[in-house]
């Protein structure tokens, strides 16, 4: 009985809105092309409910054209997808920042006078590079002796002139743009202890 | 009224039409697909309207939109072939118009093809032997 009710169910839906879009079907060579697919929808929506009757486990050929998942089901589906999206973006990001800030920072240790480099790249929701902070650690000469011993490093250290920073700063900064295509504004560069 | 409005932009271009089929063709085919143009603009909210409905329709009567969706692209093309083709005969040019009815053909039946084999599949299934 409910097989019965839902092929008419369906059998008087189709009808109407095949006879309701034939109403607007232009008059030409194409309309019986057209009166061919809607009998095609009808024969489906007939064939439907008996085959899901009939074969009950065998067949889903049928079937797949009618799939309709739940309103419900379909919103958690679309959020649970999202929330893979936006996992993958995270980790993609993030190994894309550890990347790039190695590669940066094995670059900038390149040039004369950088004894190492720590860098901080910030990228934005498209996975574009915004920023760039790197803090330097000048090569330092080696420590003085104090009465024939090696003194406690920090305390002899000897660090670069502001001079020879700013042409190390000038080279690092040259560097970067010119590999990463970063600009000016966007780099910003500071030296360990001042 | 729009339909004072759409009856008196088509005399005026039926009137256009005449005079300038005699004296500049080109011009008449232009005029032609601008007056379609603008009769389409002025319906298509009336036919988002007409599409909303039957929406709501098939979602009532719990079936599937895909068949919906699926018929309104058909009718579309459908409509698409044939406005096309007559603005080619009109332009006299009966052959470009037979390609266009014929591209349409094939598209339409592009859409209905995995649909007619799913049907043929599933009755050759329920036949015995």
């Amino acid at each position: 009985m409910q097989l019965l009710s839902e092929i008419v169910r369906n059998v008087i839906v189709i009808i109407i809105i095949a006879s309701f879009l034939e109403l607007l079907l232009p008059q030409g060579t194409l309309q019986p092309l057209v009166r061919f697919a809607i009998g095609l929808f009808i024969l489906i929506a007939v064939l439907n409910p008996v085959m899901g009757f009939l074969l009950q486990d065998v067949n889903h050929t049928i079937e797949c054209w009618n799939f309709q998942a739940d309103m419900h089901e379909q919103e958690e589906i679309m959020q649970q997808g999202k929330k893979l999206n936006e996992q993958i973006l995270k980790s993609n990001q993030q190994l894309l920042q550890e990347k790039v800030e190695g590669q940066i920072g094995a670059v900038a240790m390149l040039v004369p006078g950088i004894e190492e480099v720590e860098t901080m790249v910030s990228i934005n929701d498209q996975g574009g590079m915004e920023k760039i902070e790197m803090i330097i650690l000048p090569e330092s000469a080696d420590p003085p002796l104090v009465d024939g011993k090696v003194g406690v490093l920090g305390l002899n250290y000897q660090s670069l002139s502001a001079e020879e920073k700013k042409k190390v700063e000038a080279k690092v900064r040259r560097v970067v743009k010119d590999l990463y295509g970063f600009k000016d504004e966007q780099i910003k560069i500071e030296f360990k202890g001042g | 009224m729009e339909i004072a409005q759409i009856v008196g932009i088509a005399l005026v271009t039926a009137i256009m039409l005449l005079i300038l089929r005699q004296e500049k063709p080109v011009m008449a085919v232009i005029l032609s697909i601008v007056f379609s143009v603008v009769l389409f603009l002025f319906m298509i909210d009336k036919l988002a309207s007409i599409i909303e409905v039957m929406t709501e329709l098939t979602r009532r009567a719990g079936i599937n939109y895909f068949f919906l969706s699926t018929l309104l692209k058909i009718l579309g093309v459908a409509y698409l072939g044939e406005f096309t083709a007559s603005i080619c005969n009109d332009a006299g040019e009966q052959a470009v118009a037979k390609k266009v009815e014929f591209a349409a053909k094939i598209i339409i039946a592009v859409l209905a093809l995995p649909i007619l084999v799913a049907i043929l599949e599933s009755l050759l299934e329920l036949m015995p032997g």
